[in-house]
């Protein structure tokens, strides 16, 4: 698990590296829908919907790409962080509550 | 649905220091440092991703033009035959610029104190670019932000210690006074985010046309006088509103974009008007 974590982490900040400098280059030319894209918030979203059931690092890496994202927000610090949690949040609970799939998980 | 105990001490220990971080990175100067620090760790490998997409965008530019190729070949062949035309004027025109600015003394760097300073991230939702120069480069909030072609890119917006923020003349926070070349038309251009720029408040009777350069009025006290903001793309003539309202191209190229030269000593003038009200209170 923390081995786990730890990778995230690093995903993490290659991706916020990603965002602020390859992918704000590449938005000026791709239209206005890639302005508002963000590399960071798509893993935090893929990764919680994908993560097995019973497992918490998303929870991890919404606080730890929250982080980042501030960093580089205009915004109050923790206003991303809030924004990831509540989402992950939101993700797990109808996961575990309401869908009953027999994949991965 | 039952939430969970919370049984693990470490858990309710790792809430409280999250809380009182936030708290201290909002409400003290922790913020700033830290910020700072993240920024000069990162700024090598950040660079170089910056580098890469304009590398990349250039290449993805020059593909999605390919259809347009052909015809704009042809125009160009004709514009080259007419240059060539008044090639032999140019030379002497060139000769009378040099002796005309060593006259008068003039040019970007004579007529102001710059810095100049290399960009190296970009916030796309706020419409703000990171430049490497920061406090320690006697860099303060307010100061204007140009290109060696005496367009205007923005203002300073937060300083740290070796880095600074500079919003956009399209960022939703900017609104600066403009005149409108060729006309009489004085008005306020405001950033409406997303590299979008738009003139308001010109009086109807007056008539704008599309393509006239937009420059920066020292009304306001944000910009200098005379700096290029961009050209009239639409004009908006409504019958119900008083005043017309107009889309602004803006002039710089922010794909482009590398180095930019930042106005040192130039403030908004709201502060210089603040200072001086103290200064005859205190005396």
């Amino acid at each position: 698990m923390s081995a786990k974590i730890v990778f995230i982490i690093f995903l993490l900040c290659l991706l916020a590296l990603i965002q602020m400098g390859f992918l704000a280059r590449l938005a000026l030319i791709g239209g206005s829908w890639l302005r508002y894209f963000n590399i960071i918030i798509v893993f935090v979203v893929i990764f919680s919907f994908f993560e097995r059931r019973k497992e918490n690092a998303s929870f991890v890496a919404a606080v730890f790409g929250g982080v980042l994202l501030d960093f580089y927000s205009e915004n109050f610090f923790g206003f991303w962080v809030l924004i990831l949690l509540t989402i992950v949040f939101l993700i797990k609970f109808v996961l575990r509550k309401y869908v009953r799939v027999p994949t991965f998980w | 649905m039952k939430f969970p105990k919370i049984k693990s001490f470490n858990i309710y220990f790792a809430l409280l220091a999250g809380v009182f971080f936030v708290a201290a990175m909002n409400f003290t100067v922790l913020g700033p440092i830290v910020k700072n620090f993240v920024y000069t760790a990162t700024q090598p490998a950040q660079k170089m991703t910056w580098g890469l997409g304009a590398r990349i965008s250039g290449g993805l530019r020059d593909l999605s033009s390919v259809q347009n190729a052909l015809k704009e070949n042809q125009d160009l062949r004709a514009t080259i035959d007419r240059l060539r035309a008044d090639s032999s004027r140019i030379g002497e025109l060139e000769k009378e610029n040099e002796t005309l600015k060593e006259a008068l003394n003039l040019g970007l760097d004579k007529e102001y104190d710059l810095r100049m300073a290399e960009t190296f991230g970009m916030d796309m939702l706020s419409d703000s670019l990171i430049i490497d120069k920061g406090a320690d480069d006697m860099i303060e909030v307010g100061f204007p932000v140009v290109t060696s072609d005496k367009v205007v890119v923005g203002r300073i917006s937060k300083v740290y210690n070796n880095f600074s923020k500079v919003d956009l003349i399209s960022s939703k926070n900017m609104a600066f006074d403009v005149n409108v070349s060729g006309s009489d038309a004085n008005g306020l251009a405001r950033g409406l985010g997303g590299l979008g720029l738009m003139l308001d408040l010109v009086p109807k009777e007056i008539e704008m046309k599309l393509g006239a350069p937009v420059t920066t009025s020292a009304l306001g006290g944000i910009f200098p006088d005379g700096f290029l903001v961009g050209t009239i793309e639409s004009v908006d003539k409504n019958d119900v509103e008083t005043f017309q309202v107009a889309k602004i191209k803006p002039a710089f190229e922010i794909e482009k974009i590398k180095e930019v030269f930042i106005i040192i000593g130039y403030k908004f003038k709201e502060d210089q008007t603040k200072s001086v009200d103290k200064a005859r209170k205190i005396n």
